[in-house]
């Protein structure tokens, strides 16, 4: 989440990324289009488009507000009152930190490749819903037409702006310690925004599927691990990965965010729904 | 033996003071451990201290690397077990070797000791002296002097010779050598065998150590004739032994194949011994040869003359058609069923008598009086005669059999007979036929009969099921007669067919006495090599009198084997001429040494490296196991490659049954591929269409039409052959036609068209192809078509199916031409029909079903006679004359009406 220095390998794995973008955008695109319709009208008058009704002038309307064609057939002032509709802004934020580039060769896609999906996916709903979308600290909210594409490329950028007001949504694999998650999201201010965390961990990740001598690197570049027996470590690490979880949850609770979780075996379309409907709650 | 264990490089044994320090280097170097990107890590190193053990090298791991190493330089060493050596002296070596047929049992025993013997001699050299006389009769000559490679080489290309050492000039040879290198040492590997002159070639050899094989296991095989009551004798010699000797001897046929088994005892202190080999008299005429199993050499082989002889088969036939037209001649189903090494002879009656065959087949000859009287001489002489009866011979019955055949034709099954045709039930238990698989897949529809009143029941070779005698057969003189009551082609039975007809053919041929021919020069047919096995003459080998048979020894220039002229072959036997057997009696002071003394040095250096080899592979698979990269699901994968791969083997393919061409399931239609793909185009859509045609409008159910290649394409599949020739077809090659010759005379219908003419010319399609005529005369000129005609609507082709008056097709009014009835065949059907009209051009429909081409001059109904003229052509093809007689129609009618 922090910048880092632009090094020739990110550029070479942000070309990669970008080369897939289009790809990636109508695979979002297809699963937002199996989400129920977007978001609809609030059933109130409000500052939308859509007529609503009329109702009679009162003290303290603006001139401007009657609505002259149909104050012309009667004897009184009538004021034509619009639909309430919401444009807020969902603020989404992607971990991208080295480790979510695992796992490198699999075919069905790093943990990386699928939080941008469902980012993705996430922002497209919003779009057609109305709504504002901004990635964190990384482009403006946008809307409107090319809204999406804007999105992704902003997604491939260093976070460099002043964060933008409105709901989070974020999705990661945090596995960082849980005070470093805790300070994060109050540097986020999610006590006051709302909105949803999804955590996604690889199925290696949450069964740790070793067997043997195995060193493990760090792809963040710390010190590697050696471990003669991994089957024999494969119980303990599942209760330390089970208790991250635990925290993980507990802290976005604390933070007034929806706390979910994503395995990329599983299907991207729960927990697109999943998402989507945390943060309808969260409204 | 671990006394005389010695290293080829035993500095290289320096190399195990290295392994402790190897022990404390591979202890302390653990197996690399697998490599894994692991993202949560800072979970695994809260854990870690718990989970980390120290590692090491398992114990059993270390243990196997270490003598993987050990076994290496051990392997590098070069430990081998070295024998003492046998040369004395120093100069060059000379071998002398004897390869005549006594040494062919142990022979490879011999070239080992005198590879060990080269191997020792090593840079001294060596001088190889064979000592029997080459096959192409040059006699024994000391060799140049060898360096090692080069004498192991040429003892590997030694071999036995079927005749026995030349003593005389092998002493030559000896004094020779002596002279042009004074230093030698001589060794001998000799076969052990007393021979005159043997003495004298010793003296002058003079040799350091003689090496021999024991001569007691010597057997020498001669066919001893046959007994009196008819039986065949097999005699044995050797070297007399204390104690009784039983040797198996096998009687084989031609194949190779054990007829009869006897066991010829000896009795102790005899040189020889003898057994009867009892078989049915039809079995011993098929024995070709004596064997003593399990023996190497011309001297366990005895070849016998009569059986084997090689036979010249003179054919004759009656009528006027071809006979030998494929699958209607009446010889052509003969020929092919004769014996493999018999030679043919087809002419007249006259022309095949003069060149005295062994035996003689007539298929449906009628004899003149004074040709049966030629024939009785012919059969007392010892020929055999085969006649197959037919349509001349049921008319014109002659005397040449003394059973008297009856005139006219028997048929079991035609519309009147209301019988059904008849197998071939029985051989008569007492016949030459006795034993031979029945012919049951032949009917025979037709027969002629002999009159039952005059049969002697004897001379009744074969009956049918009803018991009608269906071969008649007697032995007359030395000679047989055979009379076939049916035809030697498919038209009255299917015998010729017949799985078991060659076996039929074979068993008659072979029942002349021809035999031994005991005058006249004779020629050596098949020799004997000096393993046993008979192989074609070599050059050196020189005619024999018959007359002197019995007087002549084994030699390069008469080598054993089967001698003989066109009456049949004599066996000249290795046995007849060897003098008594004894063993060689060796000078006093020359050490003697039994062959399996004299051993080679075993080397186990390659042994050990193979097993260091094993060794490290185990290793690797156990390390690979340790990382946890080898799991049961790898090893599953790799088995099924690994089987995968052995299964690329080609013996491991089934191999696919090559399936019969479409072509042969399904009648179809055929074109020559041309070689632009346009008019393949046109030819294909034309002939599709006229295949749609005939299936609708016929009875005929055509396959879709084929393009063949004349010369590639097997053309006897198809019954038309449709040609279009342009101006710019090239001329054919001689194979391709050939093959478009043989298609019309076995009896296919070729037709050649053009798309079109020159301007000028006969018809409406003048012009549209300028030169097409002079290519198709350029084209078609090395074909052998028949004289020509036009065709008229007074032919069977415009009557087959439709009636047609004229023969348009895309064009009208060219000619079309026929064979003239002279050039037909047998049936009267012409082979080729030669049209300028392009008929595939208006057969020819395109994708849309719509035609495409214009049709010129476009007159109505036109299409529909081009495609009337094509169905004419195939039904033509197809049924031949079957409609000849409706072109009499209109007289028929006129008459009844009258």
């Amino acid at each position: 989440m922090a910048d880092r220095p632009g090094r020739a390998a990110d550029v070479a794995a942000a070309g990669a990324l970008a080369a897939r973008l289009p790809a990636l955008i109508l695979a979002a695109r297809r699963l937002a289009s199996a989400m129920a319709p977007g978001y609809h009208g609030r059933r109130r008058a409000g500052t939308g488009e859509q007529f609503w009704q009329y109702r009679e002038l009162n003290h303290a309307d603006p001139a401007r507000s009657i609505d002259w064609r149909r104050s012309a057939r009667g004897e009184r002032l009538y004021v034509r009152e619009r639909e309430w509709e919401t444009a807020e802004t969902l603020v989404i934020d992607i971990a991208d930190h080295p480790g979510m580039a695992f796992p490198a060769s699999s075919p069905g896609g790093s943990k990386a490749d699928r939080a941008l999906l469902l980012g993705l996916a996430l922002a497209a709903l919003a779009l057609d819903g109305g709504e504002r979308v901004a990635a964190w600290r990384r482009t403006p909210p946008l809307g409107g037409p090319g809204a999406l594409e804007r999105l992704a490329a902003g997604f491939l950028m260093h976070a460099a702006l002043p964060p933008a007001g409105g709901r989070l949504a974020l999705i990661g694999d945090f596995l960082d310690p849980p005070e470093a998650i805790a300070a994060a999201l109050s540097a986020m201010g999610a006590r006051q925004r709302g909105g949803a965390l999804l955590q996604l961990l690889d199925p290696a990740e949450c069964d740790f599927p070793f067997r043997g001598r195995v060193l493990f690197e760090d792809p963040a570049g710390g010190p590697a691990e050696d471990i003669s027996r991994a089957e024999d470590m494969a119980a303990s690490y599942r209760h330390r990965i089970e208790a991250q979880r635990d925290a993980v949850a507990r802290i976005a609770e604390a933070a007034r965010l929806q706390p979910l979780f994503h395995r990329t075996d599983t299907p991207a379309g729960p927990a697109l729904a999943a998402l989507r409907a945390a943060l309808e709650t969260a409204r | 033996m671990i006394g005389a264990l010695s290293f080829a490089a035993p500095a290289v044994l320096a190399g195990i003071l290295v392994l402790p320090a190897l022990y404390f280097i591979l202890r302390a170097m653990p197996p690399a451990p697998r490599r894994q990107v692991f993202p949560p890590i800072r979970l695994l190193r809260m854990l870690a201290p718990t989970a980390h053990t120290p590692v090491r090298m398992p114990l059993w791991l270390l243990l196997l690397r270490l003598v993987a190493a050990a076994l290496l330089i051990v392997g590098f060493a070069g430990p081998q077990i070295v024998p003492p050596p046998i040369l004395a002296g120093r100069g060059p070596v000379l071998l002398a070797i004897d390869n005549g047929w006594a040494s062919a049992a142990d022979f490879a025993a011999r070239q080992a000791a005198a590879r060990r013997i080269a191997d020792e001699a090593g840079r001294r050299g060596v001088i190889l002296l064979s000592t029997a006389r080459a096959p192409d009769g040059k006699p024994p000559r000391p060799g140049p002097v060898l360096g090692r490679d080069a004498a192991l080489a040429a003892i590997g290309g030694l071999h036995p010779e079927p005749w026995p050492a030349d003593r005389r000039a092998d002493e030559a040879a000896a004094r020779a050598a002596r002279r042009a290198h004074p230093g030698l040492t001589a060794v001998y590997v000799a076969d052990g065998l007393a021979a005159p002159g043997l003495d004298a070639f010793l003296a002058a050899l003079r040799p350091e150590r003689i090496v021999t094989g024991s001569i007691a296991t010597l057997r020498l095989l001669d066919d001893a004739g046959t007994a009196p009551d008819g039986a065949m004798r097999a005699r044995v010699r050797l070297v007399p032994r204390p104690a009784p000797v039983s040797v198996p001897v096998l009687a084989e046929d031609r194949e190779g194949d054990a007829l009869a088994r006897a066991i010829v005892t000896i009795r102790p202190d005899h040189p020889t011994g003898t057994a009867r080999i009892d078989l049915p008299f039809a079995l011993q005429a098929r024995v070709s040869r004596l064997v003593i199993p399990g023996e190497d050499g011309a001297a366990a082989v005895a070849l016998l003359g009569g059986a084997s002889r090689q036979l010249l088969v003179g054919l004759a036939a009656g009528g006027t058609a071809d006979a030998e037209q494929r699958f209607t001649g009446e010889l052509y189903y003969v020929r092919r069923a004769l014996p493999q090494g018999a030679r043919r002879l087809a002419g007249s009656l006259v022309q095949v008598i003069g060149a005295d065959p062994g035996a003689l087949i007539l298929a449906d000859v009628d004899l003149r009086p004074e040709a049966v009287a030629r024939l009785r001489r012919y059969i007392a002489a010892g020929g055999v005669v085969i006649r197959f009866a037919g349509p001349l011979t049921a008319s014109r019955p002659d005397k040449l059999n003394p059973d008297k055949l009856l005139p006219g034709i028997r048929d079991l099954s035609g519309p009147l007979a209301g019988g059904h045709p008849e197998t071939i039930a029985a051989f008569a238990p007492d016949s030459p036929l006795a034993g031979l698989k029945l012919p049951l897949d032949a009917h025979i529809r037709r027969l002629i009969l002999p009159d039952p009143a005059q049969l002697a029941p004897a001379s009744v070779w074969a009956r049918l099921a009803d018991g009608t005698p269906i071969i008649l057969g007697q032995r007359l003189g030395r000679g047989a007669l055979v009379d076939v009551l049916t035809t030697a082609n498919p038209d009255w039975s299917d015998l010729p067919l017949s799985a078991a007809f060659p076996a039929l053919i074979r068993t008659l041929v072979h029942l002349g006495a021809g035999g031994a021919p005991s005058s006249g020069r004779l020629a050596l047919v098949r020799a004997l090599d000096g393993a046993g096995r008979l192989i074609p003459p070599a050059a050196a080998a020189k005619p024999l009198d018959a007359a002197r048979m019995r007087h002549v020894a084994a030699s390069p220039e008469h080598p054993p084997g089967l001698w003989g002229d066109t009456h049949g072959t004599v066996a000249l036997n290795l046995a007849g001429h060897v003098p008594k057997l004894a063993a060689a009696s060796w000078p006093a002071l020359v050490p003697v040494t039994g062959l399996d003394a004299v051993k080679r040095a075993r080397r186990f250096g390659p042994d050990i490296l193979a097993a260091a080899m094993a060794l490290l592979l185990f290793d690797m698979l156990a390390t690979l196991w340790l990382r946890g990269a080898l799991r049961i699901g790898t090893l599953r994968i790799g088995a099924i490659l690994g089987a995968v791969s052995l299964c690329l083997w080609p013996s491991c393919i089934p191999h696919a049954r090559a399936a019969p061409p479409e072509a042969a399931l399904n009648t179809t239609l055929a074109y020559v591929r041309a070689d632009d793909p346009a008019t393949d185009r046109i030819v294909r859509a034309g002939l599709a269409a006229l295949t749609a045609a005939v299936n609708a409008e016929t009875a005929a159910v055509l396959g879709p039409p084929r393009g063949v290649v004349p010369g590639r394409d097997d053309l006897d599949l198809y019954p038309l052959l449709y040609w279009r020739i342009t101006s710019r077809t090239r001329p054919p090659t001689p194979p391709v036609c050939a093959a478009l010759d043989a298609f019309m005379r076995g009896g296919g219908l070729l037709v050649i068209d053009t798309d079109g003419g020159d301007a000028g010319q006969a018809g409406s399609g003048a012009g549209f192809d300028p030169g097409a005529q002079a290519s198709r005369r350029r084209v078609t000129s090395c074909l052998s078509l028949p004289p020509l005609r036009p065709l008229t609507d007074r032919d069977t082709l415009a009557h087959t199916f439709f009636l047609l008056r004229s023969f348009p097709g895309r064009f009208d009014g060219a000619p079309v031409y026929i064979a003239v009835r002279g050039g037909r065949d047998a049936d009267g059907v012409s082979p080729v029909v030669i049209g300028a009209n392009d008929w595939a051009g208006a057969w020819a429909l395109g994708a849309d079903g719509t035609p495409l081409f214009a049709l010129l001059p476009g007159m109505p109904g036109q299409r529909q006679a081009a495609l009337r003229v094509g169905v004419n052509l195939v039904m033509y093809a197809l049924t031949g004359t079957y409609k000849a007689d409706q072109l009499q129609i209109p007289a028929i009618l006129q008459r009844l009406g009258e």
